[in-house]
């Protein structure tokens, strides 16, 4: 019995002491994130060069809040160059003390130089999506100008620029009514369903970053076709997403007035009985209060209640009517999801219509959009009037 | 070492309930929403699911209702009765070569995936051998006990289940879902394809029932337990369609794994629900490989009587371990499952067909 006791316990001593997959947090280097450009040099080669920055995170340097960090900054960005972006990270691996690790990577940061060029874009997705320590709520957005200098940006109350960002797009998401980030599991199905997508710019200035407008892509060729500014990517938001938040900023007797958005609904309607005229209907159902106004007459009148509501719904759908008319006339590519709509509903038209969409014959150009918004004042603040309507 | 001895090795009809799902849902569930999705058209895969399921619940109640016709007579003893002592050992070892085939498949599975997602620098064999291990030391108990232990972790199984589905539905979009009954009649057969063989394994119940206390009670309690599967797939193909799309659950490997990556619980203070999903996970997967391998031995003991138990179990685990690793790649993998599956299948039908023919033929009693 003893003899038997003593092979058992020889046995799990070899069993047990080993783990083949330990990893010490400290020989982990976090990246949080990760900017793609074009390198500059090298010219005359097969596939473009890519420079890969990672973000990473200097534990030393975080420190306690308040005390501050000391003189050591959080992050450091490190850059690699190549052709392939699991050859520079491996390559990077052999220059830092901490290995490379992306569980927790965050934000992904591609230059327009780069999304400009022709089956490049597809092709960076693919290592974030195939390798398993990357999660599919990564996010995705477009820089106007080097996706480096983004990420070196320095911002005064937080310590790294990449959670500084993060934050940004969440309030910008929130307060402007701006355009949803575009997640990695969401560009999967983009990338495989060929449709048309649209990513968040950021740009960045001094010590601030801000997010302006959007890249739209062409689904079929994964590249970057066009741009569309601030207010057409709030009309674009209004179209596609029921978002909460945003504001509508109009004029009633030339005076400014704010609508504060606290509720969107839009319903899609598409009518296919005309193939070569397909009807699109869409309807904004908006709800929300005064944010703002700068005139002096009485917000409790149901007459001007209604006139300031047709004033919003005109601007809602000058709005929407104005990157309509991009995607249609400029762009002639529906980055709207029209065609998914027809594929979900409309599944007969679709087959049919799909190879002249927005190529082609371009249905979609040719296809009538009709924007309808209902808009409802639901309270107008704290008080009625701020200031005394005065004489004239 | 003494093991220990139950009072009563035998098993209630409760414990029959809880392991025909136990014994269903392993590894298949990890990849069934991406075979299904490569074959039908967005949310359409819920029919071939519950026609299959339809076809599996039926065959669960045939299976049940004819074993429990001889209680507690060993499946050779009763199949000598209706069709010579030959004949029965030959059926009884082709049995034994299948659940050893499941075994092999749910081991090289789960240690392919835990590779994948867990231990990246671990070799595959002994991920492989560290679990075939912990399932050997399961079989080489008592019986009643491996079921007592389906009894115990089945309702982690299904909260976990649960768990996934209710976190993920604040993702899904039900456009996805649409259209809907615009697949071909021939994709609905590729998908019933798919969806009945990830049924498999109720056919432990020919050798089960003899051990049930009550045979009595034992079909119908069956055919419930059979349904358990049926609605938990047809949830989980619904939930993937939703929150990934016909095409991306199309082209995910494991799917079902990777929804559980996408849950994010609310307040931030619990990530990486991925690896405790994981962790109950291996447990129904452990189920299944140690039924299946139970089975086997189960089955060889009734064939050689004189052999002890645990030295036939001696002698198959090494066999299974060969049989597990000998597929090269993920692609030989997938073939080895769907030829397994597939033999299973349609010797389950050919076993109940001739046994119900020739007990009809030879007029062979069975006490109703």
């Amino acid at each position: 019995m003893n003899n038997r006791l003593l092979i058992l316990l020889c046995c799990m001593i070899i069993m047990l002491s080993g783990c083949w997959d330990e990893n010490d947090i400290e020989e982990r280097g976090f990246v949080i994130g990760a900017a793609i450009d074009l390198a500059e040099d090298e010219q005359g080669k097969d596939s473009p060069t890519l420079t890969l920055t990672n973000q990473f995170v200097v534990p030393a340097g975080i420190g306690m809040p308040g005390g501050g960090g000391g003189e050591q900054k959080a992050f450091s960005n490190i850059s690699g160059s190549g052709e392939s972006l699991f050859g520079i990270i491996r390559e990077m691996s052999t220059t830092v003390s901490r290995a490379p690790y992306f569980e927790h990577l965050k934000v992904i940061i591609i230059s327009e130089e780069v999304a400009r060029q022709p089956d490049l874009f597809g092709s960076i997705i693919d290592l974030f999506i195939r390798d398993q320590e990357m999660r599919r709520e990564i996010k995705i957005v477009i820089s106007e100008q080097n996706a480096q200098k983004v990420m070196k940006v320095e911002p005064e109350a937080e310590q790294l620029p990449i959670m500084y960002m993060n934050d940004v797009m969440d309030n910008t998401v929130k307060a402007g009514g701006l355009l949803e980030p575009v997640r990695m599991g969401d560009m999967h199905e983009y990338l495989l369903e060929e449709s048309n997508y649209v990513i968040p710019r950021v740009y960045s200035l001094d010590n601030r970053i801000k997010f302006k407008g959007a890249g739209v892509f062409r689904g079929k060729s994964n590249r970057l076709v066009g741009n569309i500014n601030d207010d057409e990517s709030v009309g674009l938001n209004l179209i596609t997403n029921s978002t909460e938040g945003g504001f509508i900023k109009f004029e009633i007797n030339n005076k400014l007035m704010i609508y504060e958005l606290k509720k969107t609904k839009n319903t899609i309607k598409i009518d296919t009985k005309d193939q070569d005229n397909i009807k699109i209907d869409i309807t904004i159902d908006t709800e929300g209060n005064i944010g703002e106004m700068y005139g002096e007459r009485s917000l409790l009148e149901k007459d001007f209640l209604r006139e300031i509501e047709q004033k919003v719904n005109e601007k809602i759908e000058l709005l929407a009517n104005n990157v309509i008319k991009k995607g249609q006339e400029e762009l002639q590519l529906d980055f709207f999801g029209f065609s998914d709509i027809l594929k979900q509903k409309h599944y007969e038209t679709w087959n049919e219509v799909k190879d002249n969409w927005d190529q082609g014959d371009n249905i979609f150009a040719k296809s009538t959009i009709n924007v309808t918004a209902d808009s409802i004042i639901r309270t107008t603040g704290a008080s009625d009037r701020v200031k005394d309507q005065g004489s004239e | 070492m003494k093991s220990f001895k139950y009072a009563d090795e035998k098993i209630s009809e409760k414990e029959i309930l809880i392991a025909i799902p136990s014994m269903v849902i392993g590894v298949g569930i990890l990849t069934l929403p991406k075979d299904l999705a490569s074959a039908v058209m967005a949310a359409d895969g819920w029919i071939p699911l519950l026609a299959g399921g339809f076809i599996a619940v039926l065959m669960t109640w045939m299976v049940a209702k004819f074993a429990s016709g001889f209680a507690n007579q060993t499946f050779l003893t009763y199949a000598s009765s209706i069709a010579t002592k030959p004949v029965a050992i030959v059926l009884t070892f082709v049995f034994a070569v299948l659940f050893l085939l499941i075994t092999a498949f749910q081991v090289r599975q789960i240690a392919a995936i835990s590779k994948q997602y867990i231990f990246d620098r671990t070799p595959l064999e002994v991920i492989a051998l560290t679990f075939l291990l912990v399932v050997v030391y399961a079989v080489s108990g008592s019986r009643a006990g491996l079921f007592r232990l389906n009894m115990m972790f089945f309702p982690i199984i299904l909260f976990i289940a649960f768990s996934v589905f209710i976190f993920n539905l604040g993702w899904s979009d039900l456009g996805n879902l649409l259209p809907v009954f615009r697949t071909g009649f021939t994709d609905y057969l590729k998908g019933l394809n798919t969806g009945i063989t990830s049924y498999l394994g109720f056919s432990i119940l020919w050798f089960y029932i003899a051990l049930v206390d009550q045979p009595k009670k034992a079909p119908k309690m069956a055919a419930l337990g059979m349904c358990i599967p049926v609605g938990l797939y047809i949830m989980l193909y619904i939930l993937c369609i939703g929150v990934f799309g016909r095409e991306v659950t199309a082209n995910l490997l494991y799917p079902t794994v990777e929804l559980a990556k996408v849950v994010d619980i609310p307040g931030g203070f619990f990530e990486r629900f991925e690896s405790v999903f994981f962790v109950i996970w291996i447990m129904a997967i452990f189920n299944t490989a140690s039924m299946a391998l139970d089975v086997a031995v189960l089955a060889i003991n009734s064939i050689f009587e004189r052999l002890k138990k645990l030295k036939i179990l001696l002698i198959l685990s090494p066999v299974v371990y060969a049989v597990s690793m000998f597929p090269q790649d993920k692609v030989d993998v997938d073939s080895f499952g769907s030829m397994m599956s597939h033999s299973m299948f349609f010797y389950t039908i050919f076993v109940i067909v001739l046994l119900i023919v020739l007990a009809k033929m030879r007029g062979v009693k069975r006490d109703e």
